[in-house]
């Protein structure tokens, strides 16, 4: 199987980054190069060296991810060629998972026995992996408004065999309950700037209106979810995006709203939020201290996607 | 809007007994590992939950809970394949045991397996070596694979992969 070593991508539109963006012309050079696959060990089911041994005997070369027992690179795929043709992939022994994406769950900590939300959960990579570092008990409740991506977390749910996720369908600005969660994890809809490493085919001409549609989007997501977390519980709010618009502006919304921003660290490099910037019509935005909280995560600095994660408590 | 069949209900504890008795009786499977587990109905599915039971009637409408744990049919009760990959290791009795990497992928691909083996007629738990693949039909042509199409292999992802 012949690899590519980079995608022909059109860049203009990340090129509204360059103030922003340490070593620039590096992040170019880095993202249009294509990401290694990586997996997680679903531990519910079996132990990492046994699930390695059998892949690495159907061909697979794989090196474990040193900031995490579960975390697996794929650096040679053998004859298979994808990484979800195997019957250990078919009985749920693990989940093909970009590794900036296992961050927000490990920031967010769920506990077996809390009650969780993950507001907008399809196709269920993060709340899969919740559920794991729960051990299948307390509730996640697992919304998403897209019937079909849906259909694909119900699949990997029951593939996995996780049996503590209840799935409800609603707009997530809308969504109600009667009581108040501990935990929420926002992995909001947005831009997927970050992702291009992964899908070469994800849109790299991201008009400045989607931008600010998701944008508001993302703001109406977190005020509900200001509704629906308990008194002193955590949300954490990611995107796989870098527009300061979907970034630091949600929070400097969410802060304005009564969150209160927390440090934390990731064991990954970061760049923390931006304070302030400047956008191609020369207009300076600036951003409540709070939000340099908040971490960036870049592809040329870690060699993985790209992420923005902020950590919010309700005060 | 909603109809009865259309929405989940919570199982009778005689109900749940008798689906307890029953993974029992036909494969071991110790009842007691069910303690804190939620039972609910949904037309003629059965489905299981590990979570916390309260939360369900105070959140709006529920696409679907847990996992899908048993079908009732007209002969029998029906474990799922789901269900069968996380407590099939638990059972003693009624397992058909694979012996080859060929019949392993023709089970997984949904086919029969024309053979006799050693267990009662009906609803039977798969393994294949250390892994329980699923739920499988006895009878006197053989054993049918019950195995979801979305959950099966495809054959040419076992070439030349064993040395």
């Amino acid at each position: 199987m012949s690899k590519v070593e980079r995608w022909e991508i059109d860049l203009t539109h990340y090129k509204r980054y360059r103030e922003i963006i340490p070593n620039f012309d590096k992040f170019l050079e880095c993202i249009i190069r294509p990401l290694p696959y990586s997996i997680r060990v679903n531990t519910l089911k079996i132990a990492p060296e046994m699930l390695i041994k059998r892949l690495e005997n159907r061909g697979f070369r794989l090196e474990p991810v040193k900031w995490h027992p579960w975390f697996y690179v794929i650096r040679d795929l053998g004859p298979l060629g994808q990484p979800g043709k195997t019957l250990e992939h078919t009985l749920g022994y693990y989940y093909v998972q970009e590794l900036v994406s296992a961050i927000p769950p490990l920031v967010l900590e769920p506990e077996p026995g809390e009650l969780v939300l993950d507001l907008a959960a399809a196709p269920g990579s993060k709340t899969t992996q919740m559920a794991q570092m729960m051990l299948n008990r307390g509730t996640i409740i697992a919304n998403d408004v897209d019937i079909e991506r849906i259909k694909a977390l119900k699949s990997n749910i029951d593939r996995l065999g996780i049996t503590n996720v209840i799935i409800t369908r609603v707009d997530g600005r809308k969504l109600i309950a009667k009581r108040h969660f501990d935990k929420i994890l926002l992995d909001a809809p947005c831009s997927s700037e970050g992702i291009v490493r992964k899908d070469p085919t994800a849109p790299t001409k991201i008009s400045l209106n989607e931008i600010k549609h998701l944008s508001r989007l993302q703001k109406g997501l977190i005020k509900n979810a200001y509704t629906l977390l308990k008194k002193g519980g955590i949300l954490v709010y990611s995107v796989c995006t870098f527009s300061p618009e979907e970034c630091e502006e949600v929070v400097d919304f969410a802060i304005k709203i009564g969150f209160e921003p927390e440090s934390f660290s990731i064991p990954l490099k970061t760049v923390k939020g931006l304070r302030k910037w400047i956008d191609e019509k020369g207009r300076e935005h600036e951003y409540d201290p709070g939000v340099t909280k908040s971490v960036r995560i870049y592809p040329h600095m870690n060699d993985t996607g790209g992420m923005f994660i902020a950590k919010l408590r309700k005060i | 809007m909603s109809r009865k069949g259309d929405r989940y209900e919570f199982c009778s504890n005689g109900e749940v007994r008798e689906y307890l008795r029953y993974l029992e009786d036909r494969f071991g499977i110790p009842a007691k590992l069910f303690k804190g587990y939620t039972f609910l109905k949904k037309g003629k599915n059965i489905w299981i939950f590990s979570g916390d039971p309260s939360t369900i009637r105070d959140i709006g409408r529920i696409e679907t809970i847990g996992v899908k744990f048993l079908t009732i049919t007209k002969k029998a009760l029906k474990p799922t394949t789901t269900f069968l990959q996380i407590f099939g290791k638990y059972a003693t009795k009624n397992i058909v045991n694979l012996e080859s990497e060929e019949e392993m992928i023709q089970f997984m691909m949904g086919g029969l397996i024309k053979k006799k083996f050693n267990v009662e007629k009906g609803y039977v738990i798969v393994k294949y070596k250390d892994d329980v693949l699923g739920c499988g039909l006895y009878s006197d042509i053989g054993l049918v694979s019950q195995i979801p199409k979305a959950r099966r292999v495809d054959e040419r992802w076992f070439e030349r992969t064993e040395e």
